[in-house]
Protein backbone atom coordinates (compact mmCIF):
# COMPACT_ATOMS: atom_id res chain seq x y z
CA UNK A 1 0.00 0.00 0.00
CA UNK A 2 2.79 2.30 1.05
CA UNK A 3 4.80 1.39 -2.03
CA UNK A 4 1.81 2.11 -4.24
CA UNK A 5 1.39 5.49 -2.59
CA UNK A 6 5.03 6.26 -3.19
CA UNK A 7 4.78 5.38 -6.88
CA UNK A 8 1.56 7.33 -7.18
CA UNK A 9 3.19 10.40 -5.63
CA UNK A 10 6.32 10.23 -7.77
CA UNK A 11 4.56 9.53 -11.05
CA UNK A 12 2.02 12.25 -10.28
CA UNK A 13 4.75 14.76 -9.71
CA UNK A 14 6.42 14.00 -13.05
CA UNK A 15 3.16 13.82 -14.99
CA UNK A 16 3.35 17.33 -16.42
CA UNK A 17 7.09 17.64 -16.16
CA UNK A 18 8.94 18.89 -19.20
CA UNK A 19 11.83 21.00 -20.30
CA UNK A 20 12.55 23.16 -23.32
CA UNK A 21 15.02 21.52 -25.65
CA UNK A 22 17.94 23.59 -26.87
CA UNK A 23 17.96 24.61 -30.55
CA UNK A 24 20.88 22.27 -31.21
CA UNK A 25 18.59 19.23 -30.85
CA UNK A 26 16.34 20.26 -33.74
CA UNK A 27 19.39 21.20 -35.82
CA UNK A 28 20.75 17.71 -35.26
CA UNK A 29 17.43 16.11 -36.26
CA UNK A 30 17.18 18.32 -39.34
CA UNK A 31 20.72 17.48 -40.41
CA UNK A 32 19.95 13.77 -40.11
CA UNK A 33 16.70 14.07 -42.07
CA UNK A 34 18.45 16.08 -44.80
CA UNK A 35 21.24 13.54 -45.14
CA UNK A 36 18.69 10.72 -45.35
CA UNK A 37 16.72 12.56 -48.02
CA UNK A 38 19.95 13.12 -49.94
CA UNK A 39 20.85 9.43 -49.62
CA UNK A 40 17.45 8.34 -50.97
CA UNK A 41 17.73 10.86 -53.80
CA UNK A 42 21.22 9.67 -54.65
CA UNK A 43 20.10 6.03 -54.76
CA UNK A 44 17.31 6.81 -57.24
CA UNK A 45 19.45 9.03 -59.38
CA UNK A 46 22.11 6.32 -59.47
CA UNK A 47 19.45 3.79 -60.51
CA UNK A 48 18.22 6.01 -63.31
CA UNK A 49 21.76 6.88 -64.36
CA UNK A 50 22.51 3.17 -64.46
CA UNK A 51 19.48 2.60 -66.69
CA UNK A 52 20.59 5.34 -69.07
CA UNK A 53 24.18 4.09 -69.10
CA UNK A 54 22.91 0.58 -69.84
CA UNK A 55 20.91 1.91 -72.79
CA UNK A 56 23.93 3.89 -74.00
CA UNK A 57 26.24 0.90 -73.64
CA UNK A 58 23.82 -1.27 -75.58
CA UNK A 59 23.74 1.24 -78.40
CA UNK A 60 27.53 1.59 -78.38
CA UNK A 61 28.01 -2.18 -78.36
CA UNK A 62 25.61 -2.53 -81.25
CA UNK A 63 27.42 0.05 -83.31
CA UNK A 64 30.80 -1.53 -82.70
CA UNK A 65 29.42 -5.02 -83.39
CA UNK A 66 27.83 -3.94 -86.64
CA UNK A 67 31.05 -2.25 -87.76
CA UNK A 68 32.88 -5.48 -87.16
CA UNK A 69 30.28 -7.12 -89.39
CA UNK A 70 31.51 -5.21 -92.48
CA UNK A 71 33.80 -8.09 -93.60
CA UNK A 72 30.77 -10.36 -93.54
CA UNK A 73 28.92 -8.03 -95.86
CA UNK A 74 31.87 -8.06 -98.25
CA UNK A 75 32.17 -11.80 -97.84
CA UNK A 76 28.81 -12.10 -99.55
CA UNK A 77 30.18 -10.12 -102.47
CA UNK A 78 33.24 -12.36 -102.72
CA UNK A 79 31.04 -15.41 -103.10
CA UNK A 80 29.14 -13.84 -105.96
CA UNK A 81 28.96 -15.28 -109.47
CA UNK A 82 32.01 -15.35 -111.75
CA UNK A 83 30.52 -12.61 -113.92
CA UNK A 84 30.60 -10.31 -110.94
CA UNK A 85 34.15 -11.26 -110.07
CA UNK A 86 35.67 -8.62 -112.25
CA UNK A 87 33.58 -5.93 -110.54
CA UNK A 88 34.50 -7.12 -107.11
CA UNK A 89 38.08 -7.31 -108.31
CA UNK A 90 37.85 -3.69 -109.24
CA UNK A 91 36.63 -2.87 -105.76
CA UNK A 92 39.46 -4.84 -104.25
CA UNK A 93 41.99 -2.97 -106.25
CA UNK A 94 40.44 0.31 -105.18
CA UNK A 95 40.55 -0.66 -101.57
CA UNK A 96 44.16 -1.69 -101.92
CA UNK A 97 44.89 1.68 -103.36
CA UNK A 98 43.39 3.34 -100.26
CA UNK A 99 45.66 1.26 -98.07
CA UNK A 100 48.58 2.26 -100.19
CA UNK A 101 47.37 5.82 -100.06
CA UNK A 102 49.64 6.53 -97.15
CA UNK A 103 52.70 6.19 -99.40
CA UNK A 104 51.16 7.18 -102.76
CA UNK A 105 49.48 10.54 -103.16
CA UNK A 106 47.51 9.65 -106.31
CA UNK A 107 46.54 6.05 -106.03
CA UNK A 108 43.36 6.02 -108.11
CA UNK A 109 44.72 7.01 -111.55
CA UNK A 110 47.57 4.58 -110.97
CA UNK A 111 45.20 1.65 -110.54
CA UNK A 112 42.95 2.68 -113.40
CA UNK A 113 45.93 2.87 -115.67
CA UNK A 114 46.82 -0.61 -114.59
CA UNK A 115 43.60 -1.88 -116.08
CA UNK A 116 43.94 0.18 -119.22
CA UNK A 117 47.72 -0.46 -119.60
CA UNK A 118 48.20 1.83 -122.60
CA UNK A 119 51.45 1.05 -124.47
CA UNK A 120 51.92 4.72 -125.39
CA UNK A 121 52.97 5.58 -121.87
CA UNK A 122 55.90 7.90 -121.49
CA UNK A 123 59.29 6.31 -120.77
CA UNK A 124 59.31 7.76 -117.25
CA UNK A 125 55.95 6.34 -116.50
CA UNK A 126 56.96 2.93 -117.81
CA UNK A 127 59.55 2.46 -115.06
CA UNK A 128 58.90 0.87 -111.72
CA UNK A 129 55.20 1.82 -111.41
CA UNK A 130 54.57 0.52 -114.88
CA UNK A 131 56.12 -2.80 -113.99
CA UNK A 132 53.83 -3.00 -111.00
CA UNK A 133 50.86 -2.22 -113.20
CA UNK A 134 51.85 -4.89 -115.65
CA UNK A 135 52.19 -7.38 -112.82
CA UNK A 136 48.79 -6.43 -111.40
CA UNK A 137 47.22 -6.66 -114.83
CA UNK A 138 48.74 -10.05 -115.42
CA UNK A 139 47.53 -11.23 -112.07
CA UNK A 140 43.98 -9.99 -112.71
CA UNK A 141 43.90 -11.45 -116.20
CA UNK A 142 45.10 -14.81 -114.97
CA UNK A 143 42.36 -14.85 -112.33
CA UNK A 144 39.63 -14.18 -114.87
CA UNK A 145 41.05 -16.67 -117.43
CA UNK A 146 42.04 -19.53 -115.20
CA UNK A 147 38.99 -19.33 -112.94
CA UNK A 148 40.45 -22.02 -110.73
CA UNK A 149 38.92 -22.46 -107.31
CA UNK A 150 42.18 -22.46 -105.36
CA UNK A 151 43.19 -19.14 -106.77
CA UNK A 152 39.75 -17.73 -106.14
CA UNK A 153 40.03 -18.78 -102.55
CA UNK A 154 43.38 -17.09 -102.31
CA UNK A 155 41.95 -14.00 -103.86
CA UNK A 156 38.95 -14.01 -101.51
CA UNK A 157 41.28 -14.27 -98.56
CA UNK A 158 43.37 -11.44 -99.95
CA UNK A 159 40.29 -9.29 -100.51
CA UNK A 160 38.94 -9.94 -97.07
CA UNK A 161 42.26 -9.16 -95.42
CA UNK A 162 42.59 -5.97 -97.39
CA UNK A 163 39.06 -4.84 -96.64
CA UNK A 164 39.36 -5.70 -92.99
CA UNK A 165 42.43 -3.54 -92.74
CA UNK A 166 40.60 -0.86 -94.65
CA UNK A 167 37.56 -0.95 -92.33
CA UNK A 168 39.75 -0.91 -89.25
CA UNK A 169 41.56 2.12 -90.55
CA UNK A 170 38.29 3.88 -91.18
CA UNK A 171 37.01 3.15 -87.69
CA UNK A 172 40.27 3.99 -86.01
CA UNK A 173 40.76 7.26 -87.83
CA UNK A 174 37.03 7.99 -88.00
CA UNK A 175 37.54 8.79 -91.66
CA UNK A 176 33.87 8.19 -92.35
CA UNK A 177 31.37 9.50 -89.83
CA UNK A 178 28.18 7.52 -89.32
CA UNK A 179 26.69 8.50 -92.63
CA UNK A 180 23.28 7.25 -93.73
CA UNK A 181 24.52 4.26 -95.82
CA UNK A 182 26.96 3.21 -93.09
CA UNK A 183 24.18 3.42 -90.53
CA UNK A 184 21.92 1.33 -92.71
CA UNK A 185 24.57 -1.33 -92.95
CA UNK A 186 25.48 -1.27 -89.26
CA UNK A 187 21.85 -1.47 -88.10
CA UNK A 188 20.82 -4.46 -90.09
CA UNK A 189 17.16 -3.67 -90.87
CA UNK A 190 16.28 -7.35 -90.93
CA UNK A 191 16.51 -7.43 -87.19
CA UNK A 192 14.13 -4.57 -86.35
CA UNK A 193 10.69 -5.12 -84.99
CA UNK A 194 7.72 -2.98 -84.03
CA UNK A 195 5.09 -3.94 -81.51
CA UNK A 196 2.27 -3.05 -79.21
CA UNK A 197 2.09 -3.89 -75.52
CA UNK A 198 -0.85 -3.65 -73.17
CA UNK A 199 -0.22 -3.59 -69.44
CA UNK A 200 -2.08 -3.36 -66.17
CA UNK A 201 -0.70 -2.56 -62.75
CA UNK A 202 -0.68 -3.42 -59.07
CA UNK A 203 0.31 -0.54 -56.81
CA UNK A 204 2.65 -1.97 -54.16
CA UNK A 205 2.45 1.23 -52.13
CA UNK A 206 -1.30 0.68 -51.87
CA UNK A 207 -0.82 -2.79 -50.41
CA UNK A 208 0.99 -1.49 -47.38
CA UNK A 209 -0.82 -1.60 -44.09
CA UNK A 210 -0.41 1.97 -42.96
CA UNK A 211 -2.63 4.75 -44.13
CA UNK A 212 -1.10 6.22 -47.19
CA UNK A 213 -1.23 9.70 -48.57
CA UNK A 214 -0.40 9.15 -52.14
CA UNK A 215 1.29 11.40 -54.65
CA UNK A 216 -1.69 12.14 -56.84
CA UNK A 217 -4.10 12.87 -54.04
CA UNK A 218 -5.70 16.27 -53.99
CA UNK A 219 -4.22 18.79 -51.64
CA UNK A 220 -6.56 19.84 -48.86
CA UNK A 221 -6.37 23.01 -46.91
CA UNK A 222 -7.93 23.54 -43.52
CA UNK A 223 -8.50 20.64 -41.17
CA UNK A 224 -9.78 17.99 -43.57
CA UNK A 225 -9.33 14.50 -42.27
CA UNK A 226 -7.99 12.26 -45.01
CA UNK A 227 -8.70 8.65 -44.13
CA UNK A 228 -7.35 7.02 -47.27
CA UNK A 229 -5.86 7.92 -50.57
CA UNK A 230 -4.97 5.65 -53.43
CA UNK A 231 -3.49 5.85 -56.86
CA UNK A 232 -4.20 3.21 -59.46
CA UNK A 233 -2.74 3.06 -62.93
CA UNK A 234 -5.51 1.27 -64.75
CA UNK A 235 -3.82 0.48 -68.03
CA UNK A 236 -1.02 1.47 -70.30
CA UNK A 237 -0.54 0.96 -74.02
CA UNK A 238 2.93 1.16 -75.46
CA UNK A 239 4.07 1.16 -79.04
CA UNK A 240 7.67 0.15 -79.35
CA UNK A 241 10.42 -0.11 -81.86
CA UNK A 242 13.31 -2.43 -81.14
CA UNK A 243 16.24 -4.17 -82.55
CA UNK A 244 15.44 -7.86 -82.37
CA UNK A 245 18.44 -10.11 -82.37
CA UNK A 246 17.94 -13.73 -81.45
CA UNK A 247 20.40 -13.33 -78.64
CA UNK A 248 22.46 -10.54 -77.14
CA UNK A 249 22.11 -6.93 -76.11
CA UNK A 250 19.82 -4.55 -77.92
CA UNK A 251 17.90 -1.34 -77.34
CA UNK A 252 14.29 -0.31 -77.70
CA UNK A 253 12.42 2.95 -77.95
CA UNK A 254 8.82 3.30 -76.83
CA UNK A 255 5.85 5.66 -76.72
CA UNK A 256 3.10 5.22 -74.20
CA UNK A 257 -0.37 6.29 -73.29
CA UNK A 258 -1.65 5.49 -69.80
CA UNK A 259 -4.76 6.17 -67.79
CA UNK A 260 -4.78 6.45 -64.00
CA UNK A 261 -7.36 6.96 -61.34
CA UNK A 262 -6.85 8.46 -57.92
CA UNK A 263 -9.30 8.25 -55.09
CA UNK A 264 -9.18 10.04 -51.78
CA UNK A 265 -11.59 9.81 -48.90
CA UNK A 266 -11.59 12.97 -46.82
CA UNK A 267 -14.19 14.00 -44.30
CA UNK A 268 -16.20 10.93 -45.38
CA UNK A 269 -16.35 12.27 -48.94
CA UNK A 270 -14.94 10.35 -51.86
CA UNK A 271 -12.92 12.44 -54.28
CA UNK A 272 -12.01 10.92 -57.60
CA UNK A 273 -9.95 12.11 -60.49
CA UNK A 274 -8.73 10.63 -63.73
CA UNK A 275 -5.63 11.65 -65.57
CA UNK A 276 -3.94 10.71 -68.78
CA UNK A 277 -0.28 10.32 -69.48
CA UNK A 278 1.84 10.44 -72.60
CA UNK A 279 5.42 9.31 -72.43
CA UNK A 280 8.61 8.26 -74.11
CA UNK A 281 11.04 5.60 -73.02
CA UNK A 282 14.33 3.97 -73.81
CA UNK A 283 15.18 0.42 -72.91
CA UNK A 284 18.19 -1.79 -72.68
CA UNK A 285 17.48 -5.47 -73.29
CA UNK A 286 19.30 -8.76 -73.25
CA UNK A 287 17.80 -11.83 -74.88
CA UNK A 288 18.47 -15.56 -74.91
CA UNK A 289 16.62 -17.84 -77.31
CA UNK A 290 15.76 -21.49 -77.55
CA UNK A 291 13.71 -22.78 -80.48
CA UNK A 292 10.69 -20.50 -80.79
CA UNK A 293 10.99 -19.10 -77.28
CA UNK A 294 13.05 -16.10 -76.35
CA UNK A 295 13.59 -14.83 -72.79
CA UNK A 296 14.35 -11.15 -72.54
CA UNK A 297 15.54 -9.25 -69.49
CA UNK A 298 15.02 -5.52 -69.74
CA UNK A 299 15.79 -2.27 -67.99
CA UNK A 300 13.74 0.74 -69.09
CA UNK A 301 13.84 4.42 -68.30
CA UNK A 302 10.73 6.51 -68.94
CA UNK A 303 9.67 10.11 -69.02
CA UNK A 304 5.96 10.81 -68.74
CA UNK A 305 3.81 13.88 -68.87
CA UNK A 306 0.42 13.95 -67.17
CA UNK A 307 -2.21 15.82 -69.17
CA UNK A 308 -5.22 15.54 -66.90
CA UNK A 309 -6.00 19.20 -67.17
CA UNK A 310 -6.55 18.85 -70.89
CA UNK A 311 -8.82 15.83 -70.89
CA UNK A 312 -10.49 16.27 -67.51
CA UNK A 313 -10.30 19.97 -66.68
CA UNK A 314 -11.28 19.64 -63.04
CA UNK A 315 -11.50 16.60 -60.81
CA UNK A 316 -15.08 15.64 -60.34
CA UNK A 317 -15.86 14.60 -56.79
CA UNK A 318 -18.79 12.24 -56.42
CA UNK A 319 -20.08 14.29 -53.54
CA UNK A 320 -19.27 17.75 -52.31
CA UNK A 321 -18.74 18.57 -48.69
CA UNK A 322 -18.98 22.34 -48.36
CA UNK A 323 -17.02 22.29 -45.12
CA UNK A 324 -13.84 20.92 -46.59
CA UNK A 325 -11.78 23.01 -48.89
CA UNK A 326 -10.19 21.22 -51.76
CA UNK A 327 -7.77 22.32 -54.35
CA UNK A 328 -5.64 20.56 -56.89
CA UNK A 329 -2.34 22.09 -57.61
CA UNK A 330 -2.14 22.67 -61.38
CA UNK A 331 1.18 20.85 -61.46
CA UNK A 332 -0.56 17.71 -60.30
CA UNK A 333 -2.03 17.54 -63.75
CA UNK A 334 0.66 19.11 -65.89
CA UNK A 335 3.56 17.36 -64.31
CA UNK A 336 6.61 15.54 -65.55
CA UNK A 337 7.50 12.12 -64.14
CA UNK A 338 10.57 9.94 -64.38
CA UNK A 339 10.62 6.22 -63.75
CA UNK A 340 12.91 3.22 -63.95
CA UNK A 341 11.64 -0.28 -64.66
CA UNK A 342 13.20 -3.72 -64.54
CA UNK A 343 11.53 -6.87 -65.80
CA UNK A 344 11.39 -10.10 -67.71
CA UNK A 345 9.66 -10.83 -71.01
CA UNK A 346 8.94 -14.15 -72.69
CA UNK A 347 8.57 -14.00 -76.45
CA UNK A 348 7.02 -16.74 -78.59
CA UNK A 349 7.76 -16.80 -82.30
CA UNK A 350 4.44 -17.53 -84.03
CA UNK A 351 5.56 -17.20 -87.64
CA UNK A 352 8.54 -15.75 -89.43
CA UNK A 353 7.28 -12.30 -88.63
CA UNK A 354 4.76 -12.42 -85.82
CA UNK A 355 5.64 -12.80 -82.14
CA UNK A 356 3.53 -12.98 -79.01
CA UNK A 357 4.93 -12.01 -75.64
CA UNK A 358 4.10 -11.61 -71.96
CA UNK A 359 6.02 -9.60 -69.39
CA UNK A 360 6.28 -8.91 -65.67
CA UNK A 361 8.16 -5.89 -64.38
CA UNK A 362 8.72 -3.66 -61.38
CA UNK A 363 8.48 0.07 -61.95
CA UNK A 364 9.49 2.79 -59.55
CA UNK A 365 8.76 6.45 -60.08
CA UNK A 366 11.71 8.23 -58.58
CA UNK A 367 10.86 11.81 -59.45
CA UNK A 368 7.86 13.93 -60.17
CA UNK A 369 7.55 17.61 -60.70
CA UNK A 370 6.06 19.41 -57.73
CA UNK A 371 4.93 23.03 -57.50
CA UNK A 372 8.22 24.00 -55.89
CA UNK A 373 10.13 21.50 -58.05
CA UNK A 374 11.14 19.50 -55.00
CA UNK A 375 10.76 15.75 -55.34
CA UNK A 376 8.26 14.00 -53.07
CA UNK A 377 9.08 10.74 -51.41
CA UNK A 378 5.66 9.09 -51.31
CA UNK A 379 5.49 7.93 -54.89
CA UNK A 380 4.21 4.58 -56.04
CA UNK A 381 6.03 1.42 -56.81
CA UNK A 382 4.13 -0.55 -59.40
CA UNK A 383 4.20 -4.10 -60.66
CA UNK A 384 3.21 -4.32 -64.29
CA UNK A 385 1.81 -7.37 -66.01
CA UNK A 386 1.86 -6.96 -69.76
CA UNK A 387 1.15 -8.80 -72.96
CA UNK A 388 1.60 -7.86 -76.58
CA UNK A 389 2.41 -8.63 -80.14
CA UNK A 390 5.36 -7.69 -82.33
CA UNK A 391 6.13 -7.81 -86.01
CA UNK A 392 9.56 -8.26 -87.56
CA UNK A 393 10.51 -5.78 -90.25
CA UNK A 394 12.34 -7.04 -93.31
CA UNK B 1 0.35 13.94 -39.65
CA UNK B 2 -0.29 13.71 -43.38
CA UNK B 3 2.28 16.35 -44.12
CA UNK B 4 4.74 14.63 -41.78
CA UNK B 5 4.24 11.40 -43.70
CA UNK B 6 5.11 13.31 -46.82
CA UNK B 7 8.30 14.44 -45.04
CA UNK B 8 7.33 18.09 -45.13
CA UNK B 9 9.85 19.86 -42.96
CA UNK B 10 7.45 22.47 -41.60
CA UNK B 11 5.06 19.75 -40.41
CA UNK B 12 7.91 17.81 -38.82
CA UNK B 13 8.97 20.94 -36.99
CA UNK B 14 5.42 21.47 -35.73
CA UNK B 15 5.27 17.91 -34.42
CA UNK B 16 8.61 18.39 -32.72
CA UNK B 17 7.52 21.68 -31.14
CA UNK B 18 4.37 20.04 -29.86
CA UNK B 19 6.04 17.11 -28.10
CA UNK B 20 9.69 18.01 -27.50
CA UNK B 21 9.01 19.82 -24.19
CA UNK B 22 7.34 16.79 -22.63
CA UNK B 23 9.80 14.28 -24.14
CA UNK B 24 12.83 16.19 -22.94
CA UNK B 25 11.40 15.80 -19.44
CA UNK B 26 11.29 12.04 -19.98
CA UNK B 27 14.81 12.00 -21.42
CA UNK B 28 16.13 14.01 -18.46
CA UNK B 29 14.77 11.46 -15.99
CA UNK B 30 16.62 8.62 -17.68
CA UNK B 31 19.88 10.42 -18.26
CA UNK B 32 22.80 11.51 -16.17
CA UNK B 33 22.90 15.07 -17.46
CA UNK B 34 21.30 17.39 -19.96
CA UNK B 35 23.78 16.51 -22.73
CA UNK B 36 22.80 12.86 -22.58
CA UNK B 37 19.13 13.89 -22.44
CA UNK B 38 19.59 15.93 -25.62
CA UNK B 39 21.16 12.95 -27.36
CA UNK B 40 18.24 10.72 -26.33
CA UNK B 41 15.71 13.32 -27.44
CA UNK B 42 17.37 13.75 -30.82
CA UNK B 43 17.56 10.02 -31.49
CA UNK B 44 13.98 9.56 -30.32
CA UNK B 45 12.60 12.15 -32.74
CA UNK B 46 14.65 10.74 -35.63
CA UNK B 47 13.02 7.38 -34.87
CA UNK B 48 9.60 9.05 -34.65
CA UNK B 49 9.95 10.59 -38.12
CA UNK B 50 11.31 7.34 -39.54
CA UNK B 51 8.56 5.19 -38.04
CA UNK B 52 5.60 7.54 -38.31
CA UNK B 53 4.18 5.46 -41.14
CA UNK B 54 3.82 2.60 -38.68
CA UNK B 55 1.78 4.64 -36.21
CA UNK B 56 -1.68 3.07 -36.25
CA UNK B 57 -3.64 5.71 -34.33
CA UNK B 58 -4.87 3.05 -31.90
CA UNK B 59 -3.31 5.00 -29.05
CA UNK B 60 -2.51 8.66 -28.64
CA UNK B 61 0.37 10.08 -30.64
CA UNK B 62 1.87 11.51 -27.45
CA UNK B 63 1.84 8.06 -25.82
CA UNK B 64 3.48 6.53 -28.90
CA UNK B 65 6.25 9.15 -28.92
CA UNK B 66 6.66 8.68 -25.16
CA UNK B 67 7.27 4.93 -25.66
CA UNK B 68 9.81 5.66 -28.36
CA UNK B 69 11.64 8.08 -26.07
CA UNK B 70 11.75 5.53 -23.22
CA UNK B 71 12.96 2.82 -25.62
CA UNK B 72 15.67 5.14 -26.91
CA UNK B 73 16.79 5.81 -23.33
CA UNK B 74 16.93 2.06 -22.70
CA UNK B 75 19.02 1.55 -25.83
CA UNK B 76 21.43 4.19 -24.53
CA UNK B 77 21.61 2.36 -21.22
CA UNK B 78 22.26 -1.00 -22.93
CA UNK B 79 25.05 0.49 -25.01
CA UNK B 80 26.67 1.86 -21.87
CA UNK B 81 26.27 -1.47 -20.14
CA UNK B 82 28.08 -3.34 -22.92
CA UNK B 83 30.86 -0.78 -22.80
CA UNK B 84 31.20 -0.90 -19.02
CA UNK B 85 30.50 -4.65 -18.75
CA UNK B 86 29.00 -3.95 -15.32
CA UNK B 87 25.60 -5.49 -14.91
CA UNK B 88 25.04 -4.62 -11.26
CA UNK B 89 23.50 -7.89 -10.17
CA UNK B 90 22.36 -7.38 -6.65
CA UNK B 91 20.86 -9.76 -4.14
CA UNK B 92 17.35 -9.33 -2.85
CA UNK B 93 16.86 -6.61 -0.35
CA UNK B 94 13.97 -6.24 1.98
CA UNK B 95 11.53 -3.43 1.25
CA UNK B 96 12.61 -0.48 3.34
CA UNK B 97 10.36 2.10 4.91
CA UNK B 98 9.93 5.10 2.63
CA UNK B 99 8.95 8.49 3.90
CA UNK B 100 6.54 9.63 1.22
CA UNK B 101 6.31 13.11 2.67
CA UNK B 102 9.83 14.06 1.66
CA UNK B 103 9.07 13.13 -1.95
CA UNK B 104 5.97 15.28 -1.91
CA UNK B 105 7.54 18.39 -0.52
CA UNK B 106 10.83 18.37 -2.39
CA UNK B 107 10.91 20.63 -5.43
CA UNK B 108 10.60 18.87 -8.79
CA UNK B 109 13.98 20.16 -10.02
CA UNK B 110 15.67 18.91 -6.85
CA UNK B 111 13.98 15.53 -7.15
CA UNK B 112 15.07 15.24 -10.77
CA UNK B 113 18.62 16.08 -9.81
CA UNK B 114 18.60 13.31 -7.18
CA UNK B 115 17.24 10.82 -9.70
CA UNK B 116 19.92 11.81 -12.19
CA UNK B 117 22.58 11.23 -9.55
CA UNK B 118 21.41 7.67 -8.94
CA UNK B 119 23.66 4.91 -10.26
CA UNK B 120 22.72 4.01 -13.85
CA UNK B 121 20.95 0.70 -13.13
CA UNK B 122 19.06 2.13 -10.15
CA UNK B 123 17.91 5.08 -12.23
CA UNK B 124 16.57 2.88 -15.00
CA UNK B 125 14.64 0.59 -12.67
CA UNK B 126 13.35 3.51 -10.60
CA UNK B 127 12.02 5.34 -13.67
CA UNK B 128 10.46 2.25 -15.19
CA UNK B 129 8.81 1.18 -11.97
CA UNK B 130 7.93 4.32 -10.02
CA UNK B 131 7.07 6.62 -12.95
CA UNK B 132 6.24 4.46 -15.96
CA UNK B 133 4.47 1.84 -13.83
CA UNK B 134 5.99 -1.31 -15.37
CA UNK B 135 6.00 -4.54 -13.36
CA UNK B 136 9.29 -6.02 -12.20
CA UNK B 137 8.83 -8.86 -14.65
CA UNK B 138 8.51 -6.42 -17.54
CA UNK B 139 11.49 -4.40 -16.31
CA UNK B 140 13.56 -7.58 -16.04
CA UNK B 141 12.80 -8.37 -19.67
CA UNK B 142 13.51 -4.87 -20.83
CA UNK B 143 16.86 -4.59 -19.08
CA UNK B 144 17.92 -8.20 -19.42
CA UNK B 145 18.17 -8.78 -15.69
CA UNK B 146 16.39 -11.09 -13.28
CA UNK B 147 13.14 -10.08 -11.64
CA UNK B 148 14.88 -10.30 -8.25
CA UNK B 149 17.56 -7.89 -9.37
CA UNK B 150 14.91 -5.46 -10.57
CA UNK B 151 13.17 -5.58 -7.19
CA UNK B 152 16.43 -5.21 -5.34
CA UNK B 153 17.63 -2.30 -7.46
CA UNK B 154 14.30 -0.56 -7.06
CA UNK B 155 14.43 -0.89 -3.28
CA UNK B 156 18.02 0.32 -3.21
CA UNK B 157 17.17 3.24 -5.51
CA UNK B 158 14.37 4.37 -3.19
CA UNK B 159 16.61 4.00 -0.14
CA UNK B 160 19.41 5.85 -1.89
CA UNK B 161 17.10 8.71 -2.80
CA UNK B 162 15.63 8.92 0.66
CA UNK B 163 19.03 8.93 2.33
CA UNK B 164 20.35 11.60 -0.01
CA UNK B 165 17.35 13.84 0.53
CA UNK B 166 17.44 13.39 4.32
CA UNK B 167 21.18 13.96 4.46
CA UNK B 168 20.82 17.19 2.47
CA UNK B 169 17.97 18.34 4.70
CA UNK B 170 20.02 17.66 7.84
CA UNK B 171 23.01 19.53 6.54
CA UNK B 172 20.78 22.44 5.55
CA UNK B 173 19.17 22.52 8.98
CA UNK B 174 22.59 22.43 10.62
CA UNK B 175 23.67 25.31 8.41
CA UNK B 176 20.55 27.30 9.34
CA UNK B 177 20.89 26.58 13.09
CA UNK B 178 24.61 27.08 12.99
CA UNK B 179 24.29 30.51 11.43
Amino acid sequence: MEARDFEHIVSGRFEQFGSHAPAAVWKGIEAHLDSKKRRIGIIWWITSAFALVAVGLTLALQLSTSKAEHPNTVNAISHSSPSETSNSENKTTKSTSVVQGSTSTTPEPLNHSAFQSTPSSSPKASEAPANTNVETKEKNTSIVKDNQSSEQDNLTFEKLTTLSINTKQQIKGLDIPLSAPAYAVSMNPNRYCIGLEFGTFVNLSKLRTYKDYDWTAPTFSGSSNVTSSNFQRQFEVEAFFADAPRTGLYFSGRMLYARSQSETIADSVRWQSTRHYLGLGLGSNISIYSQRLKVIGFLNARWEYAIGSLLSPTPQPTNINPTSELYFSPSRFNQHLLSAEIGLKINYNLTNRWNLFGSVSYRNYFWQQEPNLSPVTRIPQLVKVGAGISWLLR
Amino acid sequence: MRACLRKKRQAQRELYDRFSYQMRGVALRYSEDSDEANDILQEAFITVFDQLKNYTEQGSLGGWIHRITVNTALQHYRKKQTRNTHHGDFGLEAETFTDNEIFETLSLEALLEKIQRLPEGFRMVFNLRAIEGFSHKEIAEMLGISEGTSKSQYARAKKHLQQTILAERESEQKRIHGS
